[in-house]
């Protein structure tokens, strides 16, 4: 009984962690049946436009990057100095209001984010530069909060595990928490920063939502911050099509494909980073 | 005296940030609050017999509510029993190189954007449409699959960290007293843990319920009604929004999309609370020992 048991557990638990192989296959094979060396470099173009037949799909890759980039460094330092200042700060009141704000920030829907900057974002800015609407500034700054609890909760936890450790030793070597945090903490933890800024890079990579509406979806490379452009989640969302083999099709399952051993790629450098320091 | 400076220029950082963010929350709760009314959720039809499902609204966002509401139930109760037996079977019974592949697998799960699990259901239907001429278009069903597989991973991590973090004294009291190991567990350590893994339930729902990626490409629509079936199309609350605010024509349907918004940010906090206070409430009892 108890032996047939674990086995019945056992087949559900493999079932469930292979799902993520399922998609990965399914998509990988898909490309790999549809793809020749020359559509991959069609792929690797500027224009995009199903009327002349042309696929290229740099622009929404540059716009990715470029977003997440600009939304991960602002969102670094906002969750930086959140985590810094709940560590830092006497008074406890103003601890458990940003502890919880941030929680509560990690259930609110990312599509309410993005519906409610458009109606304030976007105007202010246009008001400042009036030839732009929807664009990658407005569409980063909003992706950076989306970013602040999975990073800010990570570097709190280090903060914290830190100076259960070492706090009293510090203290009796007469540092102010200030001197611990500044001297000691920040320097012996910089890994475990590291790994909260990659997960949360994977986080600003998956998100379509907030850049589908925020950042205007155009096609042309953008020259400013103030231009506005598409990344891959949100390219994916919006070409329907429905034959397997049409061209438009095999460009959704690249950048599909780009998205998904990026991801991969990056969740195993975390685990390296966090296995290289549980041995020390 | 250098620190002060430091510590001045983090705080305003800090206070930015929650700015930026309570202006975008109270400027959906202020322009929710001032539009919602009955006549936006219902129309015209009266409120008790649509809350009976006597009679059909059609234009109103309860046909909305009620989506998100069947979509969150019915995407937990698939991924309830692999998310929690899995969760159970890496946290009592695998080995610790086992432990490890599995969780990096799930970890791995947790990292795939939810939009290509939407994409990778898509896909599934066409094909197995293509292939073997079936029912399994965009639909109810394939949502709640698709969502289904996005909260898995939350719902086993939970499992397992809840059942972990037990008192060593408790996990192996009645085992040496001679229980075997599913006794333990059914009598000893999900009784123990129940509290804890509730709170999981609801933070998945919560997850559950934001997401518009997957089921943007998986079936939802702007107006169809209530889903008659599983097979059919269905409207949710951030597909809703997500379409007002590329299509609206007039103040009327932008009104709809704030109230629509107010209450998927309620439905979403109301989760986050209750998650909260049972975890409080486990907090307390863990005192005790």
């Amino acid at each position: 009984m108890n032996n047939l048991f674990s086995k019945g557990l056992f087949t559900l638990t493999l079932i469930s962690s292979l799902l993520v192989f399922c998609i990965f296959f399914l998509i990988f094979y898909l490309c790999v049946e549809l793809f020749s060396f020359e559509e991959i470099k069609a792929f690797l173009t500027l224009t995009w436009s199903i009327e002349e037949e042309k696929y290229g799909l740099l622009v929404p890759l540059f716009g990715s990057l470029f977003i997440s980039f600009i939304a991960l460094i602002l969102g670094f330092i906002f969750s930086f100095c959140l985590a810094s200042t709940i560590f830092l700060t006497k008074s406890k009141l103003f601890k458990f209001f940003l502890e919880k704000s941030i929680l509560l920030m990690a259930t609110v829907p990312t599509v309410i984010y993005a519906f409610s900057a458009l109606f304030i974002f976007v105007p202010f800015i246009s008001h400042f530069k009036p030839s732009s609407t929807l664009s990658i500034l407005v569409a980063s700054v909003v992706l950076s909060l989306l970013l602040i609890p999975t990073m800010s909760l990570i570097f709190l936890n280090i903060f914290n595990s830190l100076e259960q450790k070492y706090m009293k030793l510090c203290l009796n070597l007469s540092f102010s928490k200030e001197q611990f945090f500044f001297l000691f903490v920040l320097k012996n933890s910089i890994h475990q920063l590291a790994q909260g800024f990659l997960l949360a890079t994977t986080r600003a990579l998956g998100d379509t939502m907030i850049i589908l509406m925020l950042a205007g979806n155009a096609l042309a490379f953008p020259s400013s911050v103030f231009d506005s452009t598409r990344s891959l989640t949100s390219h994916i969302a919006l070409i329907f099509a429905n034959d397997f083999d049409s061209m438009a099709f095999k460009a959704i399952f690249f950048c599909a494909l780009l998205l998904l051993s990026s991801n991969f790629i990056l969740i195993l450098i975390i685990r390296r980073i966090r296995g290289a320091n549980n041995e020390v | 005296m250098k620190y002060n400076f430091y510590k001045f220029l983090l705080l305003c950082f800090s206070l930015l940030a929650m700015f930026l963010v309570y202006t975008l929350l109270g400027f959906i709760i202020f322009k929710g609050l001032n539009t919602i009314s009955l006549e936006l959720i219902f129309q015209d039809t009266e409120v008790l017999e649509a809350i009976l499902f006597k009679q059909r609204v059609f234009d109103g966002i309860f046909p909305a509510i009620i989506g998100t509401l069947m979509l969150i139930t019915l995407s937990l109760s698939f991924s309830f029993l692999f998310g929690f037996a899995s969760g159970v079977y890496l946290s009592i019974y695998a080995n610790k190189k086992l432990k490890e592949y599995i969780n990096f697998f799930f970890e791995l799960l947790s990292s795939v954007p939810s939009i290509l699990v939407g994409l990778f259901f898509l896909l599934l239907s066409i094909y197995l449409h293509e292939r073997f001429v079936t029912n399994f278009l965009p639909s109810l069903l394939l949502s709640s699959l698709a969502l289904a597989v996005l909260i898995m991973p939350y719902i086993v991590k939970n499992t397992q960290y809840s059942l972990d973090n037990i008192p060593k004294n408790i996990k192996h009291l009645s085992l040496n007293l001679g229980l075997s190991k599913t006794k333990n567990l059914f009598y000893v350590l999900i009784p123990y843990s129940s509290k804890e893994l509730l709170s999981g339930i609801f933070l998945a729902l919560g997850r559950a319920c934001e997401d518009t990626a997957v089921i943007m490409l998986t079936g939802a629509v702007a107006s169809v009604g209530i889903a008659s079936s599983l097979f059919s199309k269905y409207e949710a609350l951030p597909f809703y929004i997500y379409y007002i605010s590329t299509n609206y024509s007039d103040e009327y349907e932008l009104n709809q999309a704030f109230s629509a918004a107010l209450i998927l940010l309620c439905i979403s906090l109301i989760l986050f609370l209750i998650t909260k206070l049972i975890q409080k409430g486990v907090k307390k009892r863990n005192a005790y020992y």
